[in-house]
């Protein structure tokens, strides 16, 4: 080719030499096609274990919506601590007599103008003096914010702790609101180009859709499905914000935000707060002796990966418990590439071993996954093992998704998603993912259509309560699921929830 | 030095980075400056909030990533990084992005000419074409971005094209901003076989390497002791030559 080209002004500093890539040798046999793999030492892969068992005893949340000019995120905050303490027929200021520490979930500090958001929210509940700690991971901030309370609660720190998370984006235009969001993106090499999340996020499910979905419109309408399940079963749940009776035909005329993804496709940008309580086995046994709410034992792995996804390195699949090195064997895919999340694969990884769960599709009963993109949420069902690698589009189209199997009209083999998950009923960041522990926690404790169908809820959220409103309550769950997840896949938790006297199959990973 | 704010008619003065003699920054002009806000009142006159506008300037620092830079707009170079630490396990991994320090053993990589990787080799591995963008976005929309990935390059580089419409296994070759930005927005990309004629103005093709600019040739025949000898006194480009002999062994 001749290219043409002003002589360089300024040699460069270093002499350069031309490299190519035939020299280099590959040094690592294990790679597929030669390519050399990172690994990992087995101390690095030690199962995580918590030196005490940790109980999620209570939740709450606040209403959901795109603006809330009416409310301070204090007074949403509030909202969802004294649903926690109704939840257990208490008062706010009776619980607080039993939480030792606040941790706090807010992403994005420049959203809402205020550092140290949590130092004020810490305040506002009436928790100084006690120590309390501010925890950002993005769209996974929620799940690592139980994760930090975890921790403390399992090492003896403290016997109760609050776990708190909240999202202010209604405070600035959207055009300014998606060059925030793009701040999340490595300011040098990916910000400036767009200043919008989805020219770094989007290129992943055009590989998806490109190479393992292969441009099939059943694929296309499969995602549609999920967005009429979400939008659909939100319309039931008073605090969502985006429940919508919608068909797949309106999601397949809904206007192209990035192809294949159509604007239903989509998740909602909310506020919004949920907060959990975790406490050890001694005052979870006070709680419930003196409320009858059953504690949950609680477990969670957590993962990461590259904030870059242009720097995702080549590896083997971490294999969960009920996979084998055969179901993978002879890919063609280069793992993770881009169309998988290596940090949801890793805490599922460790999330799974720690609670004993052998088989997630048979051991759960009730699922929220990360539906930031309908595609996503495809991804999302392959990294937490409820289908294999390019096969995650089945556990729609299988009916085991939906709450009624839509083929069969049984109960679905593992309903996911039932409180409208981020398509239907909220993506306030930092909420997200507590919001999704509870709503899991709800149906464990079989309170899902007493929380929901309450009249006088859709009243105080200034909405009225469906005629045709459905109680999603999943019947018999004891264990559930909850996928908490950073945009590209930067930091991902998994959440494992389970009713005590119903604990998995497999051994729990004990200190 | 005064300059209007975009879309505003507010002029504020201009401002000036410079690094002092003793290595910090020092700032001069407006970096913040005010605006005057607004309340916001609802139907019945109740107040909602306030505005609080401001224009700011941020620095960001290029630290040991500043080569690249420099090579991307002075010499329209693409450089990768190697490392080159034998007792690591990424020994001989290459990174575009461009990183200063190996992600496995911590030690600083040498920097890696590959332009001529790009031009022979580069292909899109994903892209998405988006008609929407963020506050301060400086690229003209549709937003064509690309993923390319480089035949012995262990990452990928994200970027965006110019011309042409992307699609997965595109063969594509950088172009270089005449007028640059000091950012990585100086970089994009076009279909391969694109003439010079047919790239829009601002931009080039870098300049095809000289025999004189491969030092390679310079270690011919040189012995292997000797090599250590000047890797030891300092000699970057005889460390290279020892890496490329232990990798060829």
């Amino acid at each position: 080719m001749v290219r043409k080209g002003g002589k360089p002004e300024i040699r460069s500093r270093i002499r350069l030499k031309e490299v190519y890539y035939e020299e280099y040798p590959i040094k690592s046999p294990k790679g597929r096609k030669g390519m050399q793999m990172i690994q990992f030492s087995d101390r690095q892969l030690r199962i995580p274990s918590l030196s005490r068992p940790v109980y999620m005893i209570t939740g709450g949340m606040s209403q959901f919506g795109r603006a809330f000019p009416g409310k301070k995120t204090e007074e949403l905050c509030l909202d969802a601590v004294i649903m926690a303490a109704e939840m257990l027929g208490m008062d706010w200021l009776e619980l607080k007599q039993f939480i030792q520490a606040g941790f706090y979930g807010h992403f994005a500090d420049h959203f809402g103008d205020q550092l140290l958001g949590e130092a004020v929210i810490h305040d506002r509940l009436g928790l100084d003096p006690l120590p309390g700690i501010g925890i950002k991971t993005g769209g996974a901030t929620g799940g690592y914010t139980m994760w930090t309370t975890m921790m403390a609660v399992a090492s003896g720190m403290i016997d109760c702790g609050l776990a708190l998370g909240w999202e202010r984006m209604d405070e600035v235009p959207t055009d300014e609101g998606n060059h925030l969001i793009a701040c999340a993106a490595d300011k040098d090499w990916e910000t400036g180009m767009g200043h919008i999340y989805a020219g770094y996020y989007a290129p992943m499910s055009t590989r998806y859709w490109e190479l393992i979905a292969k441009k099939d419109p059943k694929f296309r309408e499969t995602l549609a499905k999920i967005a009429v399940k979400h939008r659909g079963y939100a319309l039931n749940n008073p605090f969502a914000h985006g429940g919508m009776k919608i068909t797949i035909e309106d999601v397949l005329n809904s206007p192209v935000v990035s192809e294949p993804l159509r604007a239903l496709d989509c998740c909602l940008m909310s506020v919004g707060s949920a907060c959990a309580v975790f406490c050890d086995e001694t005052t979870a046994n006070e709680f419930y002796n003196r409320t009858g709410q059953k504690p949950l034992r609680v477990w969670i792995g957590a993962g990461t990966h590259t904030l870059r996804v242009a720097d995702r390195r080549p590896m083997e699949i971490p294999l969960l418990p009920h996979e084998t090195v055969e179901m993978y064997t002879g890919s063609e895919h280069r793992y993770p590439g881009f169309t998988g999340f290596l940090a949801a694969r890793m805490a599922c990884y460790f999330g799974y071993r720690m609670a004993g769960v052998q088989n997630p599709l048979e051991d759960f009963d009730i699922v929220e996954l990360h539906d930031a993109f309908t595609i996503s949420d495809i991804q999302t069902y392959e990294d937490a093992g409820l289908r294999p690698y390019g096969q995650g589009n089945d556990y729609v189209e299988s009916g085991d998704c939906y709450h009624t199997n839509p083929h069969t009209g049984q109960p679905g083999k593992l309903p996911s998603n039932l409180s409208g998950g981020l398509i239907g009923n909220m993506h306030a960041v930092g909420a997200t993912g507590v919001m999704q522990a509870v709503e899991v926690a709800l149906h464990l404790w079989n309170r899902h259509g007493e929380i929901h169908g309450d009249p006088n809820r859709w009243v105080a959220f200034g909405k009225e309560k469906p005629n045709d409103w459905v109680d999603l309550q999943v019947q018999n769950a004891h264990r559930g699921m909850a996928i908490s997840h950073a945009g590209v896949g930067s930091h991902v938790t998994c959440t494992v929830l389970a009713d005590p006297d119903h604990l998995f199959t497999g051994k729990e990973v004990v200190a | 030095m005064k300059k209007q704010l975009p879309d505003t008619g507010i002029i504020v003065p201009g401002h000036e980075a410079t690094v002092t003699n003793k290595g910090g920054y020092h700032f001069e002009g407006a970096f913040s400056t005010i605006v005057p806000g607004t309340p916001i009142m609802d139907d019945e006159g109740t107040l909602r909030g306030v505005t609080k506008p401001r224009y700011m300037v941020y620095v960001h620092s290029y630290g040991g990533e500043a080569l690249f830079f420099e090579a991307l707009v002075r010499d329209h170079k693409l450089l990768a990084t190697r490392c080159e630490n034998s007792k690591c396990p990424g020994h001989g991994m290459m990174y575009l992005p461009y990183r200063s320090h190996c992600p496995d053993c911590g030690l600083k990589m040498t920097p890696i000419d590959m332009t001529e990787l790009a031009y022979n080799e580069a292909k899109v591995y994903t892209f998405v074409v988006t008609e929407r963008s963020g506050a301060y976005n400086t690229l003209a929309k549709p937003i064509r971005f690309i993923d390319i990935e480089f035949p012995g390059i262990i990452t990928f580089l994200k970027s965006y094209m110019i011309l042409g419409e992307p699609s997965i296994g595109l063969r594509v070759v950088p172009v270089f901003r005449t007028d640059p930005t000091f950012t990585i927005e100086d970089l994009a990309w076009v279909p391969e076989g694109t003439k010079p004629e047919e790239l829009p103005e601002g931009w080039t093709f870098s300049a095809l390497p000289s025999d004189d600019e491969d030092p390679a040739n310079a270690y011919e025949g040189v012995p292997d002791k000797e090599l250590v000898r000047m890797a030891n006194e300092g000699d970057l480009e005889a460390r290279q030559e020892i890496f490329f002999r232990d990798c060829n062994e």
